[in-house]
């Protein structure tokens, strides 16, 4: 390989190689870093983050924006919530059942108002769902009036909380079961983008809206389903959170969604829209995962961690902003 | 009498296209000076270079008796050059005086506006145009032609003694018309030159003094108005030597293909009827602007019509979104490659798939991936696209290539009727020829092809049949023996006669 190649292989994959300095540089500073509960810890406390990066993928390779996600997961955990205390009895199976019935049926009442409105109504992304974040954030208020919702079942934290395949080090599991929740969704959305025609007209669309019109594509129609399909994951992110904390809390999923669109941001999908992965945007997710945790242990006032977030965010823009305009000269 | 403004052996030359060629001519105070000539025959160049955006090649520009060398717009408007482009340049949510100081505010020290002096300038500057308009008006209110008068204001404000007009009435009416020819004659008095580009033979004897034709970068000649008469300058328009390079081949008409009965768009083209035939190449010629676009748009699916019928082969079709235009094997390859017709960021395989990927798709959804390399390839080798392999992504292609990717993305999803806006537009000779062979072994394998093209020897050359479009109507059509430059600038021209009837 030559030189050039290297380069470009890099530059293409430059969110592996922060995630591998990263972990090598909190691995040094820190000889918990690389325990199995610590791993373990990384991919769990990832989960919802990676679930709302999957489907913010595709709104932003539209060149659009979806930033009520974080109020659509309070939605829905405060429903699954409530719908949770219906069942006092429930069985493993029936309560994955109803998390997942509501997180799919909430995020897609949430995604279709955001999608109506952005596809047919043609109001601005940014506009549109900072107006949904703000009234979704408020209906989960009314509908807890503030309290979380308490009393329910163990079974209900069996998605969110729960680990299995037990291990000398671990025995009660090593293997938490959201995360296998998290991959199979992450992995439908992956698949869906990368190898069906459906994703291909996500990406024509969000490259040249004229030249996917003149190709016979329905270009609302696929603005739509992405702002649907980001509403459902984000439903799903809620469910899970609300499984974990075995309640109902008004206020959760908030300002997950910068976490989110930083993800998505990092593993390369570009804010200008037309190109991005789900797959690049889970190393996203495991960058500031890592980051987290690696400032945990290193007892790293909680305020600053937001600071550096946000830097990182800024920075990863910028790097995408200089790349487009390299591409373009 | 001296000339205020003198080109002087301008040329100019783009990367492969020499745009002018030993240009040189003088304008005067007080006079209407029109640049008359077919579409690419350097007016937009000239004017481009008398105003600061280019600079010119060879020659010099003299203004005022002295050398001058303006590097920016804004060097020229400051020495008092001014143009008023056809696209108006307004800000729709400023008043009037605030559009006309745009860019130039007064302002008192601290940097506050002096808003009541800036708005009693402009209300005397449109007093005195005796236009009925108030300076303190939101100019988004006005319509086209009091849009007009404000740029008018400007130039006025900006005591310009040189005002280039870019077809100042290409959008207005025929009293707007009037009223422009007022303001006009209101800036010579004030000794202003004036050089004034259009298509409308009409206008010259109506307003002008005098008249420099080009002809293909070149000047033919200047006259004065009061000595010739339209038909000499009509004359003087055409006659070039045609390349050989077009290739000219004799098709035979096959069956009906498309026809379309009286498309109407209100406002945009009227009562468009006409058929287009397997094995032949249909030009449709006119001036930019006369439609042509807009009709096609509009039988692709891509716009909607107000009425009219198309047929596709005898039987009657509703095309009202491109994916049925596309699914009736139709394709339209757009004037605009990189704003409507390519995805540049991407590659090869993911552009000339994209319109047949549905058709393709297996039942699930999943992208026919070994169907859409070979097709891929299939067409990169048939219509020799060069490219490292399929996986190059656009924006590195020259204008040729990226051309023949288009058509090679329309003949994968089994177009047999193609619709080509401007094909040739920014492409350089050798991959012009080769693209009109590729023209020919499409019709001649039983296609259709409809090609607007506002270059007349590429109609001439090509078309084995031409309809010619002006301001929204069909205007005529040419046969085989009929195509010349003669009749087609006949029937493009706004004369006097097209525009009384």
């Amino acid at each position: 390989m030559d030189k050039a190649k290297v380069k470009k292989l890099i530059g293409d994959n430059i969110v592996v190689v922060v995630l591998i300095l990263l972990c090598i540089g909190f691995g040094l500073a820190s000889n918990t870093f690389f325990s199995s509960r610590n791993v373990s810890n990384i991919m769990s406390q990832m989960c919802q983050n990676a679930l709302l990066a999957s489907g913010l993928t595709y709104v932003i390779i539209l060149g659009g924006i979806d930033i009520s996600v974080g109020s659509i997961a309070g939605v829905a955990g405060v429903i699954a919530a409530f719908a949770g205390l219906q069942f006092p009895n429930m069985s493993v199976a029936g309560s994955i059942l109803l998390l997942i019935g509501v997180g799919v049926g909430v995020g897609f009442v949430c995604g279709a108002i955001n999608g109506g409105l952005i596809a047919y109504l043609d109001v601005i992304p940014m506009i549109c769902t900072l107006s949904t974040l703000t009234a979704l954030r408020g209906v989960a208020f009314i509908l807890t009036g503030g309290q979380p919702v308490y009393g329910l079942p163990d079974n209900f934290a069996f998605l969110g909380a729960k680990r299995i395949i037990p291990t000398p080090g671990m025995p009660n599991g090593a293997v938490p079961v959201v995360v296998i929740f998290t991959v199979i969704v992450v992995a439908f959305m992956h698949i869906l983008l990368s190898r069906t025609v459906f994703g291909r007209h996500v990406f024509a669309v969000g490259s040249n809206r004229n030249v996917a019109h003149l190709c016979g594509i329905n270009v609302r129609k696929v603005t739509f389903i992405s702002h649907v399909l980001c509403g459902i994951t984000a439903g799903l992110c809620g469910i899970t959170i609300a499984s974990k904390l075995q309640n109902g809390q008004p206020n959760a999923g908030n300002t997950y969604e910068m976490f989110a669109i930083a993800s998505t941001v990092l593993g390369g999908t570009s804010l200008a829209g037309g190109s991005g992965s789900v797959a690049r945007a889970m190393f996203g997710c495991a960058v500031i995962a890592v980051i987290k945790t690696g400032m945990d242990l290193l007892q790293i006032y909680s305020y600053w961690q937001n600071v550096v977030i946000g830097c990182i965010i800024i920075l990863a823009v910028v790097l995408d902003m200089a790349q487009k305009k390299r591409q373009s000269a | 009498m001296e000339p205020i403004l003198r080109a002087k052996n301008i040329s100019k030359v783009f990367p492969g296209v020499k745009a002018l060629t030993d240009v040189s001519i003088d304008f005067y105070p007080g006079e209407v000076h029109a640049l008359v000539g077919e579409n690419g025959a350097g007016k937009s160049t000239l004017i481009k270079i008398l105003s600061g955006v280019y600079t010119p090649s060879e020659g010099t520009v003299e203004y005022e008796g002295k050398e001058v060398d303006f590097v920016n717009p804004r060097q020229a408007i400051d020495a008092g050059i001014a143009v008023i482009h056809q696209e108006l340049s307004i800000a729709k949510d400023l008043t009037v005086a605030e559009n006309v100081w745009l860019g130039r505010e007064k302002c008192k020290s601290m940097g506050l506006l002096e808003k009541a002096r800036m708005n009693k300038d402009t209300q005397e500057i449109l007093d005195f145009m005796k236009v009925n308009l108030s300076a303190t008006t939101e100019a988004g209110l006005l319509n086209a032609a009091q849009q007009q008068m404000i740029e008018i204001a400007k130039v006025i404000s900006q005591n310009a003694k040189v005002v280039i007009m870019d077809e100042p009435t290409s959008s207005l009416s025929e009293h707007e018309i009037d009223a422009l020819f007022e303001q006009v004659r209101i800036l010579r008095e004030k000794n202003v030159a004036i050089i004034y580009i259009t298509h409308r033979m009409k206008e010259l004897t109506e307003i002008c003094q005098r008249v420099t034709v080009l002809r293909d970068g070149c000047k033919v000649d200047t006259m004065m108005v009061a000595d010739v008469d339209e038909k000499q300058i009509v004359n003087s328009m055409v006659g070039r030597e045609m390349g050989d390079y077009y290739n000219k081949h004799k098709h035979t008409q096959g069956e009906e293909m498309l026809r379309v009965e009286n498309l109407t768009r209100k406002g945009v083209f009227e009562d468009i009827s006409f058929t287009a035939y397997a094995g032949e190449i249909l030009g449709f010629s006119g001036l930019v602007g006369a439609g042509r676009t807009e009709v096609m748009e509009a039988i692709f699916g891509a716009t909607k019509i107000d009425s009219g019928k198309i047929f596709l082969r005898g039987e009657e079709v509703t095309l009202d979104t491109p994916a049925k235009a596309i699914a009736n094997n139709l394709g339209l390859v757009t004037e605009d490659r990189r704003r409507t017709g390519l995805l540049l960021a991407k590659n090869i395989v993911e552009n000339t798939s994209l319109p047949s990927l549905p058709a393709h798709a297996s039942k699930l959804g999943f992208v026919n991936v070994p169907w859409e390399k070979k097709v891929t390839q299939e067409y990169m080798d048939k219509l020799r696209v060069k490219a490292p392999n399929m996986y190059t992504i656009l924006n590195t292609l020259s204008g040729g290539n990226q051309q023949k990717v288009i058509l090679g993305k329309w003949m994968a999803a089994d177009s047999n009727i193609l619709i080509l806006d401007e094909p040739t537009r920014g492409i350089d000779v050798n991959a012009r020829s080769e693209f009109y062979a590729l023209m020919h072994d499409f019709v001649t394998a039983g296609g259709a092809i409809i090609m607007i093209s506002s270059e007349m020897p590429e109609i001439i050359g090509v078309a084995d049949r031409v309809l010619v479009m002006r301001e929204g109507r069909i205007s005529g059509e040419l046969k085989e023996g009929e195509i010349n430059e003669q009749a087609l600038i006949s029937l493009a021209s706004i004369t006097s006669d097209s525009v009384a009837s």
